[in-house]
């Protein structure tokens, strides 16, 4: 381009981002959401409060595991036992069903079945059917209602574009030293801009890490072809997942012929001492009852950023140890390791999420700020023609819906979704599909009215709904459970996850609350300068301070 | 993460983008009046202090959780302590050089705490 | 970037938005098939194991992609955008080709 570096890079700084920020605003916010997953999945099983949180013993709990599987799905292709942490205290179990011997065979998700056990007696626990937080961390890459592979490439190119806006964002930010610290607020689009930058710039590295961890976290999917071409004589690409993820070992073709299945608790036992004392976290045993089962005992996480953790892999018949797996990744492999596990931030203590909930907060207002922006210059741009009477661009237009439908929206979809938890029948069927439902039904009807009136009306009606549900729920949690902050709060009984997110939801609902107030008095003095960016900020107050 | 350490290189952090922001022409007009600017002198000392401020936040964030964890934590702490700097220049500028007094005050306290509950 | 129209005939103001169109294609399209090149070159050459080789090649492969896509924007003309993505693309085509056709001699 004639016109210079900046020029361009602002030019595709502005097209790499407006083409993809409403999407990016969902994988943020359920992103966000996902480093408390755990937590919100306690918290929207509130028959789970109450109950003595005392550890049961390992070996009790894989018994109990093992005895329900065995009554379940003594015919599947693979058992899961997903034993109790510090921070979630269930016992998880999986199987992933037999393949139909006529018929097609379909995918192994498609056969999946989880189940959450009482680890004491072995039995199902008697909680509300939900996806809890589960649903809002598959959200932000696997999306909804489509096939997981069309979602994965969807969320993938707004990330490539996010990079590739990320980096021209700083080559254009001419001042980036200079603006470091610089916000003034009620200065129309100025400010619309500072709080873009500051939003952007001070969480720089989390922004940075994120998108490019994120890509590597699906690389395999995007860039397929170092595999397929180095790979193509030797085996291809199963030879080279095998070489990597060795633990997928021992899934071969199953004897067909019975056996039973060795006593799983010594051998977790062993692992335990081989790790040092680290114990278990994850139990797979494929063709359990087959003459050639095999147990694949992975360790918990360790404090190290990498989430690769060894695993040792048994005969299921015998229970001889056959081999260790992952004790000594290479350094691609830890370097691998390192940027998926910074990605999904498991190595993080409680202090350490909320940094993380915070940056990823940040980046939310980053994108809102950014797509706000470019409403705000452009309608600048057609202000005469619209003061003459015309429209506003069809650009313009779709932009404006698009921006209070998702950055107001969201709020509403999130909020309705821990609203549908507490007050939806428990025995409905498919409750839980329900109330994800509930989360894309309020979502829609926020986007179609911002559609009808993106007007700043609109924006108020939508940001204080907002405001409404989320400060309605620690309400709504003394109405309908035993575990209210009245209990966890104020008696101090806890559980203190759900102290800290009622707590959340009323700091969530005050900000949303505040920035409809703001709006509220911009419009009672219409030729005043537009003070909505301080609402973006404001709401960056609430959720920093 | 020891709550003591975390407020701790929190407040150290805050202190620090304090003294850089202050440096700056732009920022230190915000508080003392247009126009001013910061001896160069005082210009040089703060962004020194600035500097040692930002090392030290970090480098309570890497006692607490050792080299690689400690990293991450201490750039997330940099980052939520510049985002409360920003704020706190951009609605209270007069009582920026305060507040900054008031936390390096705190420190100390601080400092004891978390080696005690270390 | 040509946001303003052009109060001159139509002609130039196509031409711009045939050249900004050109770009696009050329940084997506292009962008991704030399980061594939660079990717299997990389996966096949590098001096580290083979599982080792195709992971360093597929991590950093966003980052290749992410200058091909700066360079396209950042280039003076849409020709010499393409240039500089075509002209690197052919010689790692060009090297993947002799090394097959070499073995194949050798075989």
């Amino acid at each position: 381009m004639k016109e210079g570096l900046r020029q361009s890079m602002a030019w595709l700084h502005t097209w790499s981002g407006l083409l993809v920020c409403w999407v990016l605003l969902l994988v943020f916010a359920g992103g966000s959401a996902s480093y408390f997953k755990d937590e919100i999945s306690f918290w929207m099983m509130p028959e789970l409060h109450a109950t003595e949180r005392e550890p049961v013993p390992q070996a009790q709990a894989i018994e109990r595991a093992v005895g329900y599987l065995q009554q379940q799905a003594p015919q599947a292709e693979r058992w899961f036992i997903t034993l109790p942490t510090a921070r979630s205290t269930a016992l998880r179990v999986g199987w992933i069903g037999a393949a139909p011997k006529d018929g097609p065979v379909g995918s192994t998700r498609s056969r999946f079945q989880s189940e959450l056990l009482d680890a004491r007696t072995g039995s199902k626990l008697a909680v509300r059917q939900t996806r809890g937080g589960e649903f809002l961390y598959r959200l932000h890459f696997d999306l909804h209602y489509m096939p997981v592979q069309w979602a994965r490439w969807i969320v993938s190119l707004c990330a490539l574009f996010m990079l590739v806006a990320i980096v021209s964002g700083v080559i254009t930010h001419k001042r980036i030293f200079k603006d470091f610290f610089t916000f003034r607020p009620r200065k129309g689009q100025r400010s619309w801009l500072d709080a873009h930058n500051a939003t952007a710039v001070l969480a720089l590295p989390f922004h940075l890490m994120i998108t490019y961890t994120g890509l590597v976290t699906l690389m395999f999917m995007i860039m397929p072809w170092g595999i397929q071409s180095a790979y193509r004589d030797q085996g291809g690409e199963s030879a080279f997942f095998e070489e990597v993820f060795p633990s997928g070992a021992g899934r071969g073709k199953p004897a067909g012929v019975a056996a039973p299945l060795v006593a799983l608790a010594p051998l977790a036992a062993q692992a335990q001492q081989h790790w040092q004392g680290v114990p278990p976290a994850l139990v797979v045993v494929n063709h359990p009852g087959d003459a050639k089962a095999t147990v694949v005992i992975r360790r918990e996480k360790t404090a190290t950023l990498s989430y690769l953790q060894p695993a040792m892999v048994f005969n299921g018949l015998t229970g001889v140890e056959q081999a260790t797996v992952g004790e000594q990744p290479s350094p691609t492999a830890v370097t691998r390791g390192v940027l998926y596990g910074l990605h999904l931030g498991h190595f993080a203590d409680p202090w350490l999420r909320v940094l993380f909930f915070l940056c990823g907060l940040s980046g939310y207002l980053m994108v809102a700020t950014g797509a706000l922006l470019w409403g705000v210059k452009t309608r600048q741009k057609q202000a005469k023609a619209i003061a003459q009477g015309a429209r506003p661009g069809f650009g313009l237009r779709l932009v404006e819906a698009l921006n209070l439908g998702v950055i107001a929206g969201l709020p509403i979809a999130f909020a309705s979704y821990f609203w549908a938890n507490r007050l939806l029948p428990l025995d409905l069927a498919q409750r839980a599909q329900m109330e994800i439902n509930v989360f894309f039904a309020a979502w829609a009807l926020a986007a179609v009215l911002a559609q009808c009136r993106p007007s700043l009306g609109m924006w108020r009606v939508q940001l204080g709904m907002g405001a409404v549900l989320f400060i309605g729920i620690p309400v709504l949690n003394i109405l309908t459970t035993h575990s209210h902050l009245g209990v966890t709060l104020l008696l101090g009984r806890g559980p203190w996850p759900v102290a800290g997110f009622d707590l959340l939801m009323l700091a969530l609902g005050a900000a949303l609350a505040l920035a409809e107030r703001l709006l509220a008095r911009r419009q009672r003095k219409p030729g005043a300068r537009p003070s909505a960016p301080r609402a973006a900020q404001a709401r960056g107050i609430e959720e920093t301070a | 993460m020891n709550p003591f350490g975390v407020l701790l290189a929190l407040g150290l952090a805050y202190c620090a983008w304090s003294a850089l922001s202050q440096a700056m022409d732009r920022h230190y007009a915000e508080v003392r009046g247009r126009g001013a600017e910061p001896a160069p002198a005082l210009r040089r000392r703060l962004r020194w202090l600035g500097t040692l401020g930002l090392l030290a936040s970090l480098a309570v964030a890497v006692r607490m959780q050792g080299w690689s964890i400690g990293l991450v934590a201490g750039t997330g702490l940099l980052t939520v302590a510049g985002m409360l700097h920003v704020l706190a220049l951009s609605y209270l500028p007069a009582q920026v050089p305060r507040l900054a007094q008031r936390v390096l005050a705190c420190l100390p306290l601080l400092l004891a705490l978390w080696m005690m509950a270390a | 970037m040509p946001e303003t129209t052009s109060r001159s005939c139509r002609g130039p103001a196509l031409y711009e938005r045939l050249a900004v169109l050109s770009r696009i294609v050329a940084a997506v399209a292009g962008g991704y098939v030399l980061t594939s090149l660079c990717t299997i070159v990389a996966a096949r050459y590098l001096p580290m194991g083979r599982a080792d080789a195709v992971m360093t090649a597929t991590m950093s492969s966003f980052a290749i992609f992410t200058c091909a896509v700066i360079w396209v924007f950042a280039a003076r003309s849409a020709w010499r955008a393409w240039a500089g993505l075509a002209v690197p693309a052919l010689l790692l085509a060009l090297l993947l080709a002799l090394v097959a056709w070499g073995g194949s001699v050798a075989a």
